[in-house]
């Protein structure tokens, strides 16, 4: 479990993060998205007890990050800029990280060397990107950890390797109760495993949700009526957008799914379809009306 | 459940030592090829001896290539472990191990200590299994090559390399950049003793009358760090060993408080801490321009030039330093710092110039004062050479320097003016007070002041200062060996040889009995020296160690000096002592011209062909042997004095010299000649 509570940090005369707060529950894997620059990094280091808060508190079950190494055990952390010792082979690595993190699992690693087809021996540095990623996918899994703080951890993985990668994810979740925490400035690549969501803009939490709560939330409907549309329509259900194409109506509409198609149905629509939304969607639509640019910030 | 902390991880105390271990191997490849290769190979030269390699070796101030290996490695040392804070990636991967920063801090120095200390103690021990190969109960394995000095040599190495490893893990904390980690390590190093070089330096530029003491420095500026001290000084004493302990263990502690404090996405920053930016900023500014000041003023011994070296080395280096901090060209905007630190300094300086502490203006009470001191410079009141007391104790004396004193402070403005372009003399007056403090000044003074001076006078001619001046109070006769009478120009006769134990101490004593008659003004004046007579003794108390002290005194056959003269004549020695009328062929005198006599830079060689070949010019040619007589009593030797007539001596056996006469000692016919 992972808890931030206001935390605020600055670089110098430049404020990153503002009171941000977070919550990843045991077990859930949280996606935190945010374009370029919106403080991510910076919020995972300090998850990481890499960085010191000038404000705020951060504690993974339950106990303060900072320094505290036996927190840090438990924790499977992928940065966004890899690094290994200079010369060092996987190999030298897993041996370092085997005394470092009393949870080692060397069956587990063993068998991810193999499934990911590695050599163990060569130099790390010698590696292409995509397989130094590899590298930090295996030995932070093989640590066992209980929780996961992965900052972009799939930029570079072909699809094949992105697949793997979730599937060992998942599974930790699943199987062992794993709480994750991943960054992403991609929205669509978080849709499909995450549980929880959190926008960060300009070094704030813009919105934090549950993903299943927010799609049975919103709806895409698409109607058609043989007249105008009645007017009542509008002020009936909670509309967040509307367009209109020749005769079809698009709504995107907020609230319980089987109400507002009774309400549609009152007006006899010649046709009525419920359409999937994708998650950009819901946040651009949701966030577009109170006034935030959401599509810079998602995408 | 906590697990046990310790204060180190051993895992990283490994992958340390083995990710650096080449460097230590390549520390101890040149310790070995500059010790004990070279040491095996004179032991097995039947031709050679190896002493003075092993002494050498073992002593870091004769050992120059240990002397860049102490700054050099464990600098380069701290600049590789801590490498991984001034790397933006490398800096979050390590401290999102399970380790805290304390135990990171600890462990990579643990690792560094041993890597710095396995080189030097390898070397020790193949070092002492060749001493057991080769002892041969001689005097090198009593005296040089022991196994104590072997351990001496291990123990200061150690300390010497593990300040300097200290110094530059602390540098590595406090910057965010590897080269300027190096950088600051080095000025380090050296900031104690350049910070004090220029400080006195300058203040000898802006206070009338102040010190320049570079002994002192060599004995306590430059032992706070021990790689200087050993560039200074011959030996540690053991005060100041506790104090390399302490200074290290203070460094180390200092650099662990700075890790914990440190934010670790400074990787990259020139300065890490945001409140060490304005002291670095201002730091380097002042040393800039003290730096600029010394250097104006040497190009050019004016005082506006010292400001304007100050304003530029201030200006200079306050963009320097906000370049480096800033890491960017373009921080003209940022100037306001630099007009405050410009007031500050100006306030300081003006401070200085008015001497709101007095310093110019101080003089003792005489009640205060225990003995006085005066001399041509304050070298011989530093001086420890001579194991007498050389300070001045009577009243009359202590009253004098104390009047001389108060002369040169007020002709200060006047003598500052004459400074530039006329020739001067140094003066150094020191107080020794009751209350066991020293006050100590030196004074450039115009040459004819000091010449003429009344006070001055006095003070050389009281028979305290005499027997404080010459060595040849302090003679002890039975220790005499032999005295030689060198009358300077060697083609003309060999040097008299006086070995008569009698003969030597009359002649001694007449020696004495001229310097108690010499007035000052006889000292003073410019003639040349009959003789240089070379007094050798022996002094068998002195040990082997200061085998390069002098054993002889130099004292002058002056013109003036009657009793030594009567002596000479008395024992027949006279006339083969000096240059007589009869070694002389002819003498030419001619009127200096003015460019002669303004210059130091003439041609002697040109001048003497000239005086042989060029008779255009008014001259008179001297062949008359009591004239010859007369112009040998009044010849001057060239110093910076008056040169009025320059004169060509030309000896029978075919020699020549250039001599020159001032117009206040020409002889009447020279003048009337001339007029």
């Amino acid at each position: 479990m992972i808890e931030v509570k206001k935390l605020s940090k600055s670089f110098q005369k430049h404020q990153v993060l503002k009171d941000v707060d977070l919550t990843v529950k045991k077990g859930s894997i949280y996606g935190l998205i945010g374009a370029n620059g919106s403080g991510k990094t910076t919020l995972i280091k300090h998850l990481m007890g890499i960085y010191k808060q000038d404000a705020g508190e951060v504690f993974i079950n339950n106990e303060k990050v900072f320094e505290n190494n036996d927190i840090k055990k438990s924790i499977g952390y992928i940065p966004d800029e890899l690094y290994y010792f200079p010369m060092y082979s996987m190999k030298n690595m897993a041996s370092f990280y085997k005394k470092i993190y009393p949870n080692w699992n060397e069956e587990r690693y063993i068998n991810m060397v193999h499934t990911f087809e590695l050599d163990e021996n060569r130099r790390i540095n010698k590696l292409s990107k995509g397989m130094q990623r590899q590298v930090a996918f295996i030995l932070t899994l093989s640590t066992m950890p209980e929780v996961m703080i992965l900052d972009e951890p799939i930029d570079g993985l072909d699809p094949l390797m992105r697949k793997k990668v979730w599937k060992y994810i998942v599974e930790d979740v699943a199987e062992r109760d794993v709480s994750v925490l991943i960054s992403s400035h991609n929205l669509k690549e978080l849709e499909s495993i995450c549980d929880y969501v959190g926008i960060l803009n300009r070094g704030q939490m813009l919105i934090e949700r549950d993903l299943d709560e927010l799609k049975s939330d919103v709806h895409k409907i698409q109607v058609v009526y043989k007249t105008e549309i009645p007017e009542e329509i509008t002020k009936d259900v909670n509309v967040l957008h509307q367009e209109k194409r020749g005769t079809v109506y698009l709504f995107i509409v907020k609230g319980e799914q089987k109400e507002i198609v009774s309400k549609f149905n009152k007006y006899n629509p010649m046709i009525l379809d419920i359409l999937p939304l994708t998650l950009e969607e819901i946040f651009i639509y949701e966030l577009g009306g109170v006034g935030y640019e959401i599509q810079n910030v998602i995408f | 459940m906590k697990s046990k902390m310790l204060f180190f991880n051993i895992h990283i105390v490994l992958e340390d030592l083995k990710r650096y271990w080449g460097m230590a191997v390549l520390y101890f490849l040149t310790l070995f090829f500059s010790g004990p290769l070279n040491i095996m190979s004179l032991f097995n030269n039947p031709n050679e001896s190896p002493n003075s390699a092993i002494k050498n070796f073992l002593n870091l101030r004769h050992a120059d290539l240990q002397m860049v290996l102490s700054i050099g490695f464990p600098i380069l040392l701290a600049v590789l472990i801590f490498r991984y804070l001034h790397q933006n990636k490398s800096t979050t991967v390590m401290h999102s191990f399970p380790i805290t920063r304390g135990q990171l801090f600890h462990s990579h120095n643990i690792a560094g200590v041993v890597l710095l200390l396995l080189p030097v103690v390898l070397t020790a021990v193949i070092l002492i299994v060749l001493l057991n190969i080769h002892h041969d109960g001689s005097k090198l394995f009593e005296e040089i090559f022991t196994i104590s000095s072997i351990l001496k040599w291990v123990w200061f190495s150690t300390l010497t390399n593990l300040i300097v490893y200290v110094i530059s893990v602390l540098a590595a904390m406090i910057t965010g950049i590897s080269l300027i980690q190096m950088i600051l390590s080095f000025i380090s190093i050296f900031l104690p003793i350049g910070i004090s070089f220029l400080m006195i330096h300058n203040f000898d530029q802006l206070l009338y009358g102040f010190v320049i003491n570079d002994r002192l420095l060599e004995r306590s500026v430059a032992k706070i760090i021990p790689i200087t001290s050993f560039m200074c000084n011959e030996t540690i004493d053991s005060n100041f060993v506790l104090w390399y302990i302490f200074l290290s263990i203070a460094l180390y502690f200092i650099a662990y408080l700075v890790y914990k404090k440190r934010h670790l996405e400074s990787a990259s920053d020139t300065i890490a801490f945001e409140l060490l930016k304005p002291i670095f900023k201002y730091g380097f500014t002042f040393c800039s321009m003290i730096l600029g000041g010394a250097y104006f003023y040497m190009i050019e011994r004016i005082d506006s030039w010292l400001y304007i070296g100050y304003f530029m080395g201030a200006i200079l280096g306050y963009l320097i330093a906000e370049m480096i901090i800033q890491k960017s060209i373009w921080i003209f905007k940022n100037l306001k710092g630099f007009a405050i630190y410009g007031i500050v300094i100006l306030i300081v300086f003006t401070g200085i110039k008015f001497d709101l502490v007095g310093y110019e203006k101080r003089i003792p009470n005489i009640a205060d004062i225990q003995s006085v001191y005066y001399g041509n410079g304050l070298y011989r009141y530093w001086s420890d050479e001579e194991d007498r007391d050389n300070h001045l104790k009577t009243a009359e004396n202590i009253h004098l320097v104390r009047a001389l004193h108060s002369e040169v402070i007020a002709h200060k403005d006047e003598f500052i003016q004459k400074r530039e372009n006329r020739s001067t003399e140094r003066i150094g007056i020191a107080y020794n007070l009751k209350n066991g403090k020293t006050l100590t000044r030196e004074y450039d003074v115009p040459t004819e002041f000091v010449n003429t001076n009344d006070a001055i006078s006095k003070i050389y001619e009281s028979t305290e200062y005499k027997m404080n001046y010459y060595d040849i109070f302090h003679l002890n006769l039975n220790k005499v060996n032999y005295i030689d009478i060198d009358p300077k120009l060697k083609d003309i006769s060999e040097p008299v040889k006086i070995v008569v134990s009698d003969e030597m101490g009359e002649m001694i004593n007449a020696i004495k009995a001229d310097i108690l008659d010499e007035t000052y003004k006889e000292f003073m004046n410019n003639k040349s020296h009959w003789a240089d007579i070379h007094i050798i003794y022996h002094d068998k108390e002195k040990s082997l160690e200061s085998e390069y002290r002098n054993n002889d005194i130099y004292i002058a056959w002056k013109k003036h000096d009657k009793h030594l003269s009567s002596w000479l004549k008395q024992n027949g020695y006279y006339e083969k002592s000096r240059i007589m009328p009869k070694d002389i062929d002819y003498i030419i005198i001619e009127k200096t011209s003015k460019e002669i006599k303004n210059s130091d830079s003439y041609d002697p060689m040109e001048l003497k062909k000239e005086l042989k070949e060029n008779k255009n010019e008014k001259r008179l040619e001297i062949k008359d042997k009591e004239q010859m007589e007369e112009i040998l009593v009044n010849y001057g030797v060239d110093w910076r004095d008056e040169k009025s007539y320059m004169i060509g001596i030309y000896y029978t056996n075919g020699v020549n010299d250039l001599v020159w006469m001032t117009q206040e000692n020409a002889p009447e016919f020279v003048k009337n000649f001339f007029e």
